[in-house]
């Protein structure tokens, strides 16, 4: 079975970040309680979590978007459901590099005009820009017609 | 929100009632948020060095915030499904099924509840103190923000390690000082944006 590289080096980053936080945990109900019982839940946690990792390692997110798209299909019924959740999974997807960028962009005029630290109100102005397009991009998805999704 | 008119033909009836083009960006875009708040972690966040801190509850009671109880619970929603779909938006470059299964799960659906809790509460606040809008925020925040999403993740931790429930509150307590710091960032953003004191 093909492993894409960047499935596998998230699935290392993901497990070692989940890895030291139940590590602590362990520690911590071992000097709370008693080890044994704190080795008994890190290692069932940790297979739990490794199995559930496996899973998505070995399948591409296409195959797993397909697999949801059979499911979902009952709740058409309550509206066209699966459509929605598809423009607002994309959205969201594409949102992500597009909020870092903007975040970045306002960072580096705010630190052209001033000298002094980043403060919330970067993060203000952050936000209201970013809701500003939000209404942009709904207009324009309005404008090329997709009025009932 | 506008209910359905009656005889409106089948073109109407296929759309979620609540559900207009506006509401679908606005939920993707604060689940995006949620997502680059766990991808720049150093958020400029002072005093909280030593604590283990993820600015993505920041995001969780924003969302509840500027988009109502509704909506907000649905961004946070849409996030956790490209979570479970793969997509590593948790903080620390998280993703996947695992996550579901770890010891953080009462807390990532706790931020399902977290988010519509702080919609609803600052909802009844604000209409109840209209010129108080910092305090209903953050009031809106310590129920919805930390209350919630602690009564759901506290248990979420005990039935995974064993803990007993004291126990488990006394460990995320580290997550309590970076929890009002956000509740705080939170409301004085909301302030900010929405006008008033």
């Amino acid at each position: 079975m093909d492993v894409p590289p960047a499935a596998a080096a998230a699935f290392g980053v993901g497990l070692r970040a989940l890895m030291a936080l139940i590590l602590g945990l362990g520690i911590f109900q071992g000097l709370m309680m008693d080890w044994d019982r704190a080795a008994s839940a890190v290692v069932k946690m940790v297979v739990m979590v490794m199995f559930a990792d496996l899973v998505t390692m070995t399948t591409p997110t296409q195959r797993m978007v397909d697999v949801l798209n059979l499911l979902l299909i009952p709740l058409d019924r309550i509206g066209n459901f699966r459509r929605q959740l598809a423009l607002m999974v994309a959205l969201m997807i594409r949102f992500i590099p597009l909020l870092a960028q903007q975040w970045q962009a306002q960072h580096l005029a705010f630190r052209a005009r001033t000298t002094g630290r980043s403060t919330p109100s970067l993060l203000a102005a952050f936000l209201s820009q970013a809701l500003r397009r939000t209404d942009q991009i709904a207009e324009s998805i309005a404008a090329r017609g997709a009025r009932r999704h | 929100m506008v209910a359905q008119a009656p005889g409106c033909g089948p073109a109407l009836v296929y759309t979620l009632p609540m559900m207009n083009t506006r509401d679908l960006v606005r939920i993707a875009l604060f689940a995006a948020l949620i997502a680059v708040m766990g991808l720049i972690p150093k958020f400029d966040l002072p005093f909280t060095a030593g604590v283990p801190i993820t600015a993505q509850t920041l995001g969780v009671m924003l969302a509840g915030l500027l988009l109502g109880s509704r909506q907000g619970a649905l961004a946070v929603v849409l996030f956790l499904f490209v979570v479970a779909l793969g997509a590593p938006v948790l903080s620390g470059g998280r993703g996947g099924l695992g996550v579901f299964f770890g010891p953080t799960i009462g807390f990532l659906l706790g931020w399902i509840a977290g988010a519509w809790a702080c919609g609803a509460v600052y909802e009844r606040l604000i209409s109840w103190m209209p010129s108080r809008r910092f305090l209903a925020a953050l009031m809106a925040c310590w129920v919805g923000g930390i209350l919630v999403i602690y009564a759901i993740g506290v248990p979420g931790i005990a039935l995974r390690t064993e803990l007993t429930i004291s126990k488990a509150f006394f460990a995320s307590m580290v997550f309590l000082p970076g929890d009002i710091l956000k509740s705080l960032v939170a409301a004085w953003l909301v302030t900010r944006l929405r006008g008033g004191r």
